[in-house]
């Protein structure tokens, strides 16, 4: 069932991404509105998704790469909806769905089965880590490619300053809303690490990824906030800020050995 | 206040450039940490997070955290974030360097029905002034039998190899070798009883095993026992044809059930200790962390001491809540993010 859920959702980002394409080159506003309504659909059906593998499983579905990916994919899709909430701003929703069916991409195709917990991974604190980590890693990586627009932006001066402020600004929003959240997911895998071994910090590879990404993020936030960096040198640390997430999600699984060789 | 102000080394230890250079400084120094003992053969591995030069870089950024605070220090609506995000990472390190220099950490095996009170820390015992008993432990299994069996068969002198998931008295035949076979029973936990005839001596997934029955091209018969711990194992009549069988039974939970003995102050406790949940008894947490594979008779816990984790975590609210505090106003709607 969460399988049937998961491609339908996919199939609505999938033709939400054409009537997105359609708008950018007809410019009529209908193409615009059905592609939002597909894209919320979709993400309407993860949520479903989600749930339903929770129930199957008889627990937070979160622990394998396919689960991960899938998470990864929703939580970019929910940071949207917020910031489109709050902000009332549209134009994040292309980035965002090209995101998510980069990810659902990636997770579709892997090994999608059921599979039991290690005694470790059974803790209450999982679903509060994992959660909030990724609404972080959704923030974050929206933020990469608002950076990476930016800079392409700047070097081609396709678009005046005002536009270019606005990009630079809604980054540096994402990851103030997204570190928060970083920080959340880290301190509440270092209190679940210390009731699992009794240790709350290991140096493991990843807790190491995870604090490097942490501390990269950091150092944006004390540039921009206190040296006033703006622009292509803030939007350079997001970028690099956003390698070191990726590294701490997919690089140090597959590079580095450690206590998270399960996740 | 004013000597930080005035001051022209605690200036510059208090300062954002000295802060932005250490920040660099630790994340450089932590993805070497984090890639090197990949590298480095396991007979040269460093105990890198643990060096005194490490811990001397994470003072210099104390320090500096520390100026930074103080020299700013206000409670201030404005400021207050601030000020409860730099006090959290002091109690952090703080709370670090107290788990680091006053920790102590050693295993402790107890038998079942037996009591233990010392903590093994390397060579060294660390004598506590309580027992632990076992009560008794227990290990689940998510399932001690196999929703499908994984049989491999290799026929020589061919050397033709096959592969098979199969229901229990599933008859299959083995393409191009005239060979033929099916499951016939399945013990989890196999032995032999003084007659030497085969019996299950338990619902635990110790020694699981399956009869496998098989019909040779020349029509003879033979029952064969195969064992997925010891794959070699057994007393082949037909040595042309061997089997694999591939079983991982996995572990749900393990559990130790314990009571605490303190003869001082005439006090016991019983427990249950388990992965995520651990025990606490006058400040030593005693964790599951293994037990006796072969028999399950004796559980393996770590004792740890800790003084500095409560700082830890007193740092983790506050810095929670610093950056709640610091950031939740940035993110309200005005006029930089209109006209978009």
């Amino acid at each position: 069932m969460s399988d049937i859920l998961l491609k339908t959702a996919y199939i609505f980002y999938l033709v939400s991404a054409v009537f997105f394409c359609i708008h950018l080159f007809s410019l009529n506003k209908t193409w615009d509105r059905i592609a939002r309504f597909l894209l919320k659909t979709g993400f309407v059906l993860q949520t479903a998704m989600v749930g339903v593998r929770w129930y199957e499983a008889g627990r937070p579905p979160f622990t394998s790469m396919y689960e991960a990916l899938v998470l990864f994919a929703w939580s970019v899709i929910l940071v949207y909806i917020i910031f489109e909430q709050v902000y009332k701003i549209r134009s994040l929703a292309i980035p965002v769905n090209i995101l998510a069916l980069i990810f659902l991409s990636a997770a579709l195709p892997s090994e999608s089965a059921i599979k039991p917990l290690v005694p470790a991974l059974q803790s209450r604190w999982m679903s509060v880590h994992v959660i909030t980590y990724f609404i972080g890693y959704g923030a974050l990586s929206i933020a990469f490619v608002l950076s990476a627009v930016y800079l392409l932006l700047a070097y081609q001066k396709k678009i005046d300053q005002k536009g270019l402020d606005l990009l630079d600004e809604f980054t540096y929003r994402l990851i103030v809303f997204g570190f928060p959240f970083l920080t959340v997911g880290m301190t509440t895998g270092s209190v679940w690490a210390d009731s699992a071994w009794g240790s709350y910090w290991n140096w493991d590879p990843k807790e190491t990824c995870s604090l490097i990404t942490w501390l990269v993020y950091a150092v944006y936030l004390h540039a921009r906030l206190l040296k006033g960096w703006k622009g292509k040198k803030s939007a350079y640390l997001s970028l690099l800020g956003f390698l070191a997430t990726l590294f701490t999600f997919i690089g140090v699984n597959f590079i580095l050995p450690g206590l998270h060789s399960y996740s | 206040m004013k000597l930080f102000r005035e001051n022209k080394i605690l200036r510059f230890l208090g300062s954002l450039k000295l802060a932005l250079f250490l920040f660099c400084a630790i994340i450089l120094v932590c993805f070497i940490g984090a890639i090197l003992p990949s590298i480095l053969p396991e007979d040269r591995q460093l105990d890198f997070f643990g060096s005194g030069w490490f811990f001397a870089l994470l003072t210099v950024f104390g320090l500096n955290i520390a100026i930074c605070a103080f020299s700013r220090l206000s409670f201030a609506a404005k400021k207050i974030g601030s000020t409860l995000v730099h006090l959290s990472v002091l109690l952090i390190l703080l709370g670090s360097m107290l788990s680091y220099f006053f920790s102590i950490r050693g295993t402790m095996e107890i038998e079942e029905g037996q009591s233990q009170d010392r903590l093994m820390l390397g060579c060294k015992i660390h004598k506590l002034d309580f027992r632990v008993h076992l009560e008794d432990f227990a290990i689940d299994w998510y399932s001690a039998e196999p929703d499908k069996y994984e049989i491999r068969a290799r026929v020589d002198p061919e050397n033709i190899l096959a592969a098979f998931r199969l229901n229990k008295a599933q008859e299959q035949k083995i393409a191009n070798t005239g060979y033929s076979f099916a499951l016939k029973d399945y013990f989890s936990d196999f032995g032999l009883d003084e007659n030497m005839r085969a019996y299950n001596k338990s619902s635990q997934p110790n020694n699981p095993a399956v009869l496998i029955g098989i019909i040779s091209p020349s029509g003879a018969q033979e029952e064969r026992w195969v064992f997925a711990n010891h794959p070699g194992m057994g007393m082949d009549r037909d040595n042309n044809i061997k089997f694999r069988f591939n079983f991982q039974p996995q572990v749900r939970e393990y559990r130790s059930r314990v009571r605490v003995i303190d003869e001082k102050n005439n006090l016991t406790r019983n427990a249950l200790i388990k992965v995520n949940q651990p025990l606490s008894y006058k400040g030593y947490s005693f964790y599951q962390v293994d037990y006796d594979h072969d028999q399950l008779k004796y559980t393996v816990l770590e004792g740890v001491y800790d003084p500095g984790v409560r700082f830890v975590f007193a740092g983790f609210l506050l810095l929670n809540l610093g950056l709640g505090v610091i950031f939740y106003p940035k993110l309200k709607p005005g006029p930089k993010t209109e006209n978009k």
